[in-house]
């Protein structure tokens, strides 16, 4: 086609792209839209997404040296405005915004990746109430980060001077504001950690506006602080201020003098306790002697009067009954005793000779013999006959035998 | 044969002279003697009697 200028695709590519370039009204621009189809390379670090309205959309890139600088991360269907150029992809001639930076719609960007931040860590369990670790009660060594000649550091100096003068103050100098603060902060925590091992960590700032805090917010720090094996107390700014240090952190401090007061006991209350204690020991020897002077004159009691107290009263009544069994048997055989002599007694006044003769009864013998039977004794034999009055002597003149009938 | 006397011998032999006395056959010098000694040893067994039981009250009022 004679005549006709022809071109190239790339050539006319090309001259889009550099008629694009140059008009200064399509660099630097703000574009308002919705994310959508968010991709991030996780090897090149770039970001690639579209940014769409009810009408269109367009594709968007944003580089990794841009990218890095975004403290929240980009989510489809976020509304965002992003300062950017528009230009060509000559590979494709598409049309598409190469973006330096994005701020959230309506919140800041800042509060944002906050709470982007704030909602990742806890979700990975930074912020759990398990993994807190307890505050020593009586440190010796205190690990303080904070900067130098801030009025925080004077502040939690003054508290442990009052409450707690035995524990040492190790301080790690940071500067708590500015872009090189939180790797500070965080390789502070690590230095407390692993080389100056104190008992507790205070960390923090005195008040300052959220942009100055927001060293605080940093992901690593939070992370050291996590791994931590110290306690750390964090006290950033004033009592309505919060970072991402206080949750992660094992207790949070309003303030910086508040934060020593936590890492420190009374040493006057203290002093009271240990009096009390000393005077509850005193008590306590004192009543335990008490007890045993008892316990020994009790037993002085039992030795002195063994048969007057509770033992001996069971002896007692031992021996009372023995006695009394002893009276009861002593009278059985007493009196059996006297029965069997009072036969005896009987037995011997019915055999008193005496009486015998009394009862008109007489006895005869022969030469001391009883004669019992006529048989016993022989005409002319010499006999004696007993009376109870006197006797005679006589000579048998006649024997008659047989008995008289009564 | 009579060395240590006690209620018990001395009742035994007041029955044993008790029993000869009751034998008949005995004579009048003989049992006089033996009632004689059988007085002596209801004496000598009353005593005994007296002291048991002096004793006996003793203990009780112990």
């Amino acid at each position: 086609m004679p005549g006709f200028n022809i071109l190239t695709v790339t050539q006319i590519t090309s001259y889009l792209k550099s008629y694009i370039d140059e008009n200064k009204k399509l660099s630097g621009i703000y574009i308002k839209g919705e994310i959508s189809d968010f991709k991030t390379n996780f090897y090149s670090g770039h970001f690639y997404f579209s940014l769409k309205d009810s009408g269109t959309e367009i594709n968007c890139v944003m580089f990794r040296s841009y990218a890095e600088r975004i403290r929240f991360m980009p989510e489809n269907g976020m509304s965002v405005i992003v300062r950017c150029d528009l230009s060509v992809y000559q590979k494709s001639c598409a049309c598409q915004l190469y973006v330096y930076d994005i701020q959230p719609e309506g919140l800041g960007a800042k509060q944002l990746a906050f709470e982007q931040l704030k909602a990742k860590l806890e979700s990975e369990g930074l912020f759990d109430a398990q993994n807190k670790k307890a505050i020593p009660q009586y440190p010796e060594k205190i690990g303080v980060i904070t900067s130098a000649n801030g009025a925080a550091l004077q502040d939690i100096i003054n508290v442990l001077k009052r409450r707690w003068p035995v524990a040492r103050i190790m301080l790690t100098p940071v500067s708590v504001q500015g872009e090189d603060s939180p790797k500070q902060l965080a390789s502070a925590i690590r230095k407390q950690n692993e080389i100056i091992k104190p008992d507790v960590i205070i960390i923090g700032r005195g008040g300052g506006s959220s942009e100055d805090l927001s060293a605080f917010n940093d992901e690593e720090l939070a992370r050291a602080i996590f791994a931590c094996k110290i306690p750390v107390i964090s006290a950033v700014g004033h009592e309505t201020d919060f970072s991402i240090c206080d949750f992660v952190a094992d207790l949070r401090a309003p303030t910086p003098s508040a934060a020593a007061e936590l890492a420190s006991p009374d040493i006057n209350n203290l002093r009271q306790v240990f009096d009390d204690n000393i005077d509850w020991m005193r008590d306590y020897i004192s009543k335990k002697r008490d007890k045993y002077t008892d316990i020994l004159n009790n037993f002085k009691c039992v030795k002195s009067g063994y048969f007057t107290d509770k033992f001996g009263n069971k002896f007692q009544e031992k021996l009372d009954f023995a006695k009394e069994k002893l009276v009861f048997e002593g009278k059985r055989v007493l009196s059996e005793k006297s029965f069997q002599y009072k036969t005896e007694i009987f037995r011997l006044d019915s055999n008193n000779p005496a009486k015998i003769l009394r009862k008109n009864i007489c006895k005869i013998e022969i030469g001391g013999k009883t004669v019992k039977s006529v048989s016993d004794a022989e005409i002319n034999d010499k006999i004696e006959i007993y009376l109870a009055d006197g006797m005679f002597k006589a000579t048998v003149d006649e024997k008659i035998e047989g008995g008289f009938e009564i | 044969m009579k060395k240590e006397l006690n209620f018990e011998k001395a009742l035994e032999r007041l029955s044993e002279i008790n029993e000869k006395l009751e034998s008949e056959e005995i004579s009048l010098d003989d049992s006089i003697k033996l009632f004689k000694e059988g007085i002596e040893l209801s004496k000598f067994c009353q005593s005994k009697l007296d002291e048991a039981k002096l004793e006996i009250e003793r203990i009780e009022l112990d």
